[in-house]
């Protein structure tokens, strides 16, 4: 046993005099003093010897185990202190701040959605907020004496002309439209105003996320279960929640035909387990493709909005939508 | 609007618990709660006005449960003539008017039933005749007006008020209205004796002693009601029920009920016929669906048997051949006029939860072919968008934070800073936000000043529209605000440095800052700034850029700013362009760049810009490839007594370090020496400096 001992002792100590690596060093300990070692053998048979035996090679067995861990601190220490040394800093000392700036939240979630949209071949694009009755009202399926006008409690501005603070970000779909033939695909980010009272979940300006696909009809057209498709796509991506479900509910807007209202819910974190009203959508009503000059009956596509107030309030638990405006710091530092 | 479950419970048949039956209608026809005690309260969407009665909410619910609907009772009355005219003026604001009269009734309370059933919606009881009109209303939706016969002067005309005209209403308040044209009213030939669709005059009610009732049944126009309800204010569970529309199908049929419901509950006998105006008769509405199209349009493949089972449970008469189903609306949709409504009630009954997403199969990139493209598009596409987002970034490391703000002045800053030709809100919220902002400068200095309760230094930015030509392509700006302790001009300096970054950051390498008046900046900013410590900003072909500018000392102390600021405001549009420009490679320098520190004495008008512009009139060969200032020293009273200055009366001390570089060889020093010394003469006789 004593020369076994020995060996151990003497592998050691010309492995700690010999390496000057602090990796190598690392494996040698583990070698001489790790779990698989024959010290550790050693240690380990004790318990399975006779008493008289254990009295005697136990504190032995301790006093090698003690003297290579000396061994390897010294070696450690020694291979450490290479390199040059300065007099000691107070390494816990706060480092030096630079003053850091914000990107407002609604900035930070519209960079992220546009991404994800974008990321889905859509097209993205900001319009104009004073608009016209005939792009915010008419051309959508809304006529003059449509009760969804009255609804929307318009900002109209004085002047010769009518004009308006737009009351959504649709008249996008309009001005987009007109333009160009589908296939197309667009969102339309926009700050949208409504003449409402102010209070925790209602703004008078607020921003909304807009998003339009259009196809031809026929083979592969854009379809309802498409608008699911996409949105789940998005709100999984954007939640971050790959197993978040989505659902639509009936409802009625003037600009589309079927009009849905839809419901996200989480598996995760303050929406799991509950529906929540995420956004209006629908499929694009003929009459507004009608507006535009398309040919009747020749496309077909979905619309969808949603605030971006309410998907950052979710995202973030901000009860109050009124943060968003008017920039106190103490709100804006935390995003 | 409160609905009874147990009354539709009654009158479908269903045995669906009221939470199931509250669940199936929010998914698929209203948003629905379950207020507990067999009541929900229903947010009837505005297309599906035959939802607004128990009958209406029985039937949906049978059709949505896979039930056969058998309804109460849905006989109509007679008509033909009877003992009181009737004369509609406009047959476009009264589509229908039917009338009957009950003789004999003994106005008294009713039974108990009745009042419950009416107080459980939270309709009070009022009498037998006026509580057999408003179940009605409740039960098929047909909102009804009982005359007393006997106060009727002659025949009925349904026609315009004129203007003048007057009706004290049948509420608690007895309130007068004052009528005009755009009012649609019920009138004898004493003058009107009601408000059509939205409220009964006191004249003509129903009284205790009330014997013979004429009983109005009658469909009015939705928008005529609903603008004569706005204008008086006066929003009625009629007027609701017109707003939304009502079926010409209904008044016989509920002038049939209250015939009978009269007759057992106050002992009335009713007239055999109704009169009845009616000039346009329904013709029911055909409607030709592709099933194809209903499958493409929904994404789902939904089986023939299966849509033509939905439709015909909501009322639809359907023939399916080949590839459609040729449809019959019924009377009471009022809101199915196309194709697509009809995939629209297959859609939501078959179970929108039924419809499994499907990823759209897409071009990779759509051609984008334009209609037409001659024409300038008053929208930023997404490189402006992220290059905006780009520039948030840059300027947030720089140390300023967004903000967003209402795009309106108040009357306040308005008169403030002296602004006119404002476009103005008709109808603002407030006197604070009636004014279209034409810049961005004015409400961030408001909320930089808010700020600083909580902050020393307050650095803000914002982007957004403003209106200073409406109906097109808006400005886009971005502005910087930097207040806080120290000199103002510390802070124009330090937004000078934030603006000369975000430059160097989008290859702007000439900006240039320009003091020689006009400024180009929106009036409003020029009110906020002081002239001498303000710029013009343009890039080197002399495009405007921006505006920079330190805050006038008056402007800061009338917003109440205590501490000293600066503000820019930029064209986003200019900037945008100039980041997304081409940068060109440059070769590398090939020969090593040699440094020459010059420091100068000057007066104290002359300014940095003639400085590097004569250093470079005297770099002939070219050499010069960077001057960078040092160092400025303006000395304050004391030190101007030192000899340095006293001796020369210069004002200010400069020091620059230039660059020389060759791309043709290494420059020796002698060479260097000569430009250098060239610099220093031409510094003297341009400046008149004196070179240290």
């Amino acid at each position: 046993m004593n020369e076994r001992l020995e060996a151990i002792r003497k592998a050691a100590a010309q492995d700690w005099e010999r390496i000057k690596d602090r990796v190598e060093l690392e494996m040698a300990r583990v070698r001489h003093m790790g779990r698989k070692s024959e010290l550790n053998e050693l240690l380990k048979g004790l318990k399975e010897r006779a008493e008289e035996e254990r009295k005697h090679i136990g504190p032995q067995l301790q006093n090698l185990r003690r003297e290579l861990e000396e061994g390897f601190d010294r070696a450690i220490r020694a291979v450490s202190s290479t390199g040059e040394r300065l007099s000691n800093i107070d390494v816990t000392a706060p480092g030096r701040r630079r003053t850091r700036g914000h990107v407002h939240p609604l900035t930070q979630a519209s960079i992220r959605i546009n991404d994800i949209f974008a990321s889905m071949g859509f097209q993205i694009l900001e319009g104009p907020e004073v608009e016209t009755p005939f792009h915010n009202f008419d051309a959508l399926n809304i006529p003059a004496d449509h009760p969804a006008r009255a609804m929307m409690d318009t900002f109209w501005v004085k002047g010769d002309e009518p004009l308006l603070m737009r009351t959504h970000t649709s008249p996008m779909q309009i001005r987009y439209l007109q333009k160009h033939q589908p296939p197309l695909r667009i969102i339309v980010p926009g700050r949208v105003y409504r003449n409402e009272a102010t209070d925790a979940t209602h703004e008078f300006q607020f921003h909304q996320i807009e998003g339009l696909m259009v196809s031809r009809q026929g083979d592969h057209a854009v379809s309802l279960a498409n608008l699911k498709g996409v949105l789940l796509h998005f709100f999984r991506t954007y939640f971050e929640d790959e197993h978040m479900q989505v659902r639509f509910n009936a409802s009625y807007f003037p600009f589309t035909e079927p009009s849905v209202e839809v419901f996200i819910q989480g598996t995760k974190g303050r929406l799991k387990g509950k529906w929540i009203e995420v956004a209006g959508a629908g499929m694009v009503h003929q009459n507004v493709f009608k507006a535009v000059g398309y040919v009747a009956g020749e496309f077909q596509g979905f619309a969808f909005g949603m605030a971006l107030e309410r998907v950052v309030m979710l995202k973030h638990r901000i009860d109050d939508i009124r943060l968003f405006q008017g920039g106190d710091i103490r709100f804006l530092k935390q995003f | 609007m409160k609905f009874d479950y147990q009354w539709i419970q009654e009158l479908s048949g269903i045995d669906t618990p009221a939470q199931e039956a509250a669940s199936l209608l929010n998914a698929k026809a209203c948003e629905t709660e379950d207020l507990g005690d067999g009541l929900f309260d229903c947010d009837i969407l505005p297309n599906r006005p035959d939802l607004l009665s128990h009958v209406g909410l029985a039937r949906e619910l049978a059709a949505l449960s896979g039930k056969q609907f058998n309804g109460p009772d849905s006989d109509a009355l007679a008509s033909g003539q009877g003992s009181v005219s009737v004369h509609i003026e406009d047959g476009s604001a009264c589509t229908r008017y039917s009338g009957l009269i009950v003789r004999g009734v003994r106005v008294g309370p009713s039974p108990e039933w009745l009042r419950n059933r009416l107080e459980r919606v939270g309709v009070g009881s009022v009498n037998n005749v006026v509580d057999v009109v408003n179940y009605l209303m409740l039960e098929i939706g047909q909102p009804m007006h009982a005359f007393d016969l006997a106060r009727l002067s002659g025949g009925i005309v349904v026609r315009r008020a004129k203007r003048g005209e007057r009706l004290v209403a049948l509420d608690d308040a007895r309130t007068e209205y004052e009528l005009d044209e755009d009012t649609l009213v019920i009138a004898d030939d004493s003058g009107p004796v009601a408000i059509a669709g939205i409220k009964g005059g006191v004249t003509t009610a129903v009284s205790e002693d009330t014997r013979d009732v004429f009983l109005e049944a009658a469909v009015f126009d939705s928008s005529i009601v609903r603008a004569g309800s706005t204008k008086l204010g006066l929003r009625t569970d009629a007027s609701v029920r017109f707003s939304y529309g009502v079926s010409t199908g209904l008044p016989l049929i509920a002038l049939m009920r209250a015939a009978a419901m009269l007759t057992e509950l106050a002992g009335g006998t009713a007239d055999a016929q109704a009169v009845d105006a009616y000039p346009k008769p329904w013709h029911p509405v055909k409607l030709t669906v592709s099933t194809a199209y209903t499958g493409s349009l929904l994404g789902a493949d939904i089986k023939v048997n299966d849509m033509v089972a939905i439709l015909s449970r909501l009322g639809f008469s359907v023939h399916a051949s080949d590839h459609t189903l040729e449809v019959s609306v019924p009377q009471w949709r009022l809101d199915i006029e196309r194709q697509e409504d009809l995939v629209e009630e297959i859609g939501r009954v078959h179970g929108y939860n039924e419809i499994e997403a499907v990823p759209p199969v897409v071009h990779a990139y759509d051609e984008r072919s334009w209609v037409r493209d001659d024409e300038d598009v008053p929208w930023d596409e997404y490189g402006h968008i992220r290059e905006r987002q780009n520039f948030m970034r840059l300027l947030a490391s720089d140390g300023f934070s967004e903000v967003y703000n209402y795009a309106f002045y108040s009357d306040e800053l308005v008169d403030k800073l002296g602004l006119d030709h404002l476009h103005e809100l008709a109808l603002p919220q407030s006197s604070h936000y009636r004014w279209l902002r034409t810049s961005l400068v004015p409400r961030l200095l408001l909320v930089v000043r808010d700020n600083l309760r909580f902050e020393k230094n307050v650095r803000l930015m914002e982007t957004g529209h403003v209106f200073d030509h409406l109906g097109g392509l808006e400005s886009t700006r971005l502005a910087l605000a930097t207040v806080g302790p120290g000199t103002g001009e510390d802070r124009f300096y330090e937004l000078k440095g934030a603006v000369d970054h975000l430059a160097a950051e989008l290859g702007i390498t000439d900006l240039w800052f320009d003091d020689a008046e006009p400024f180009f900046a929106d009036a409003a900013v020029l009110a906020l700034t002081a002239r001498g410590r303000c710029a013009n900003i343009k890039d080197k072909n002399g495009k405007m850029l921006g505006f920079i500018g330190q805050v006038a000392p008056n402007a800061a102390a009338s917003l109440r700013i205590k501490h000293a600021g600066a503000v820019v405001e930029l064209d986003l549009r200019a900037l945008v362009r100039h980041a997304q420009a081409e940068r060109e490679y440059e070769p590398l320098p090939k020969y090593p760049a040699v440094e020459r520190d010059i420091s100068m004495f000057v007066s104290d008008e002359v300014r940095v810009r003639q400085i590097l512009e004569a250093i470079h009139a005297a770099d002939e060969a070219g050499l010069v490839r960077d001057v960078d200032v040092m160092d400025i020293f303006v000395p304050t009273g004391d030190e101007k007594l030192a000899p340095e200055y006293s001796r020369h009366e210069y004002g200010k001390s400069i020091a620059v370090r230039i660059v020389f570089r060759s791309d043709e060889r290494t420059l020796t020093d002698e060479e260097v020496t000569v430009v250098e010394d060239t610099i220093k003469r031409a510094l003297q006789d341009r400046v008149d400096a004196r070179v240290r």
